[in-house]
């Protein structure tokens, strides 16, 4: 048995600490001492055993199944901003981390930012040296995050692509609990990006399957109803144990405060739709209302994360069936366009912030009634590149005979960043807001969004840092800052 | 283009006021006239030259009006605590014909300290303004101690570079401002302000700030700041000279 601490994302009073228990057989007893001190902590989820006792194979005593046991527990009656030493004691096991709560506030002086690490697509298997923990880590000297955005693929449950996966829900809460286990527990994996920083996640399709919940050509399993169902079933038990932002219900929006900027955190993933007619529940929708309205009675700006881009057209019929739908192919788009409208209508410039595409690219959607920037939208994607059997090897064969005629591809397995729409939600947002590209990133990469006031206003600071060994590109783009500035209300 | 907002006010600010030179007035008594000393206000001097480098910033800013037409002003201040002897009172500045020359301007990020008394002189400045800004100068003086020492943030000794290319027609250099470049010394100004909270220049978005673009916040962004809950702007100003 070995534990391993992560600090999670949590209101700038407490602490909320992620425990991971491996190779147990049962839930241990736990003692916590935060500096040094004896405290009994909040269990948002009690240490338990990420697979459920339907998920154990059948015919084997719980007590003899080693396994993953999480739970999440909170500290409260803390000082925001401030470094706190947590230890959990496990039998004669320990683990020990150093967090910091979050700040209040967005800093205002020069040189103070608030830095946050913005990451998503996370391929074990193209980072077996860890170098993405290793660059992220040493990015604490350059500007520690304080706070991690995970926003989505932190695993990808339904690779290899040609292994034919058993229908056993048993054999597939195995599978992904090793899938976890490898990225959360390491040796290496994603340990040093979960490390970095306090961290809150969504899921997005890899977290379950590629396209979910859609029936995927690739993936045998999804192909029926009752397939996807055992599979769903897995997948969600592994997301709660290991990723699930409690208090959070799976599926529910998450929101908080670093003011002036209001987060509102979308799971666009566990609720969709198997037709198409939404992406997000209803309660996620009234809640995402009343964020906004928040938003704007408080003069704040707003800070919408997503598993996938807004700023996008919907896929075409075949590339969504057998790719991966758009947040366009679902009918409810619109009304998260409409609601997010009216933070502009009120003259509260918003940031949206997504991954998934495998590429990175800064937009920004300026209102043409008002001449300001009323939307920007980062993209962070990916960490590490999932393999693609079959297009890999055809592009790195390519890119060798192109190298032999011409400057040198360091990414030949990524794609070049896409254009924007000319519009953003050209049809319910009625070409009201023009984009712009301010920057294209291809490759391996890590986001740190730096954010300062400055007058009224908000500083948007956007650092590309590529993950890479080459020196010839390793270099970090730094774009902005971007500022976002409250327009003239009632501004026709 | 300069991306510069036009303000939505139909009407120009009541509390900028144009206050006449008298006769034989020179710009320490104009200015004496209008000093309205508060611990929670500052005051920022605007003047207009007609020195060529005046003439050529002045052109400069006309990308910032939508008139193209040049500015009235060609530098900006920030105006000390007054002195028992008005003369002598400090501003703060980054001055392109500093009178006692550059000398060497990164250790304080280009920021000099002179006195008002340099633009007495109403045939040189025939221009001028005092405005006043709802923040304190001892919010403003730490926000610029700060700014000397974090050229990341601004390089204001990169900005008199670029802006002496410019006005000394080195070489092929372009008009700054549409590089996003802001004059130094209101540039500067907009960064110490926006520290204290205090949006000097809300009809840009970026920090190519410049003297017109704070002129436009005070006649025109009257009401924005009453929308931020701030007070907005006020001050008096006469012009002696157009272009």
């Amino acid at each position: 048995m070995d534990l391993i601490l992560y600090a999670r994302a949590a209101p700038n009073d407490r602490l909320r600490a992620w425990l991971g228990v491996f190779a147990a057989t049962a839930a241990p007893a736990l003692s916590w001492r935060l500096n040094g001190a004896l405290v009994v902590p909040t269990a948002l989820r009690p240490v338990a055993s990420v697979r459920p006792d339907a998920m154990l194979p059948p015919g084997m005593a719980a007590e003899d199944v080693p396994r993953a046991f999480t739970g999440v527990y909170e500290f409260s009656g803390l000082q925001p901003d401030t470094l706190y030493t947590l230890a959990v004691q496990a039998g004669n096991q320990s683990a020990t981390m150093e967090t910091r709560t979050l700040p209040s506030a967005v800093p205002t002086e020069f040189d103070r930012w608030l830095n946050v690490l913005l990451v998503s697509c996370f391929h074990q298997v193209e980072d077996r040296q860890g170098l993405a923990g290793i660059i992220v880590s040493q990015l604490q000297a350059v500007a520690k995050p304080h706070l991690t955005l995970l926003v989505g693929d932190q695993v990808y449950l339904d690779l290899p692509t040609l292994q034919d996966f058993p229908d056993d829900v048993v054999w597939l809460a195995s599978k992904f609990e090793q899938d976890y286990t490898l990225n959360w527990r390491g040796p290496l994996g994603y340990t040093g990006v979960l490390a970095a920083a306090p961290s809150l996640s969504i899921p997005d399709d890899h977290e379950y399957w590629n396209n979910f919940p859609h029936a995927s050509p690739f993936i045998g399993n999804s192909l029926t109803p009752a397939g996807r169902d055992r599979w769903r079933q897995a997948a969600q038990a592994m997301y709660a144990g290991f990723q699930l932002p409690y208090p959070a219900q799976l599926g529910e929006p998450v929101r908080f405060e670093i003011a002036p900027l209001s987060f509102f955190v979308a799971d666009t993933r566990s609720n969709r739709d198997p037709d198409r007619r939404f992406i997000m529940s209803d309660d996620a929708h009234h809640r995402m209302e009343q964020w906004v309205s928040d938003t704007i009675a408080q003069k704040q700006f707003g800070v919408f994360i997503s598993g996938q881009s807004l700023f996008t057209k919907a896929s075409g019929k075949i590339a969504g069936a057998v790719g991966d739908y758009a947040l366009p192919n679902y009918d409810d788009y619109g009304r998260i366009l409409l609601r997010l409208q009216r933070l502009a209508d009120a003259g509260r410039p918003a940031l949206c912030l997504t991954g998934d595409v495998h590429w990175g690219r800064v937009v920004t959607a300026t209102d043409i009634r008002t001449g300001r920037t009323a939307f920007a939208e980062i993209i962070s994607s990916p960490v590490s590149l999932v393999t693609t059997i079959g297009l890999d090897q055809v592009k790195e064969a390519g890119a060798i005979l192109s190298d032999l005629f011409g400057p040198r591809n360091p990414w030949p397995r990524h794609s070049d960043p896409e254009d924007p729409p000319a519009f953003l939600a050209s049809e319910p947002l009625q070409g009201r807001f023009p984009c712009a590209t301010l920057h294209r990133h291809k490759g391996n990469q890590a986001v740190l969004l730096g954010f300062r006031q400055h007058g009224s206003g908000i500083e948007v600071r956007i650092t590309y840092w590529p993950i890479t060994r080459d020196a010839t590109v390793a270099r970090p783009s730094v774009i902005g800052p971007i500022t976002l500035v409250g327009a003239q209300e009632n501004a026709a | 283009m300069i991306n510069i907002i036009s303000s939505k006010a139909s009407a120009p600010n009541t509390l900028l006021q144009e206050v006449p030179r008298r006769e034989h007035e020179d710009n320490l008594r104009w200015l004496s006239r209008q000093l309205r000393p508060s611990e929670d206000q500052t005051g920022i001097v605007l003047v207009g030259g007609t020195s060529t480098t005046a003439f050529r910033l002045r052109v400069a800013q006309s990308h910032v009006r939508h008139d193209l037409m040049p500015s009235y002003w060609s530098h900006a201040m920030l105006l000390g605590r007054p002195a028992r002897s008005f003369a002598t009172t400090p501003v703060y500045e980054i001055s392109l014909e500093p009178p006692q020359g550059f000398t060497f301007p990164p250790p304080t990020n280009g920021l000099q300290q002179g006195r008002i008394s340099q633009y007495r002189d109403p045939e040189l400045y025939p221009n001028i303004a005092l405005l006043n800004t709802p923040v304190s100068l001892a919010q403003v003086m730490e926000a610029l101690e700060s700014f000397q020492r974090q050229r990341a943030v601004l390089d204001g000794v990169e900005l008199i570079v670029r802006w002496l290319t410019y006005v000394w027609g080195v070489a092929r250099a372009g008009n700054p401002l549409l590089d996003g470049y802001g004059m130094p010394s209101a540039a500067m100004l907009e960064i110490a302000f926006g520290v204290a909270g205090y949006d000097l220049t809300p009809g840009l978005e970026s920090r190519s700030s410049c003297p017109e673009a704070i002129w436009q916040a005070v006649k025109w962004w009257h009401e924005y700041y009453v929308q931020q809950n701030r007070p907005a702007l006020s001050g008096a100003y006469y012009v002696g000279h157009t272009l």
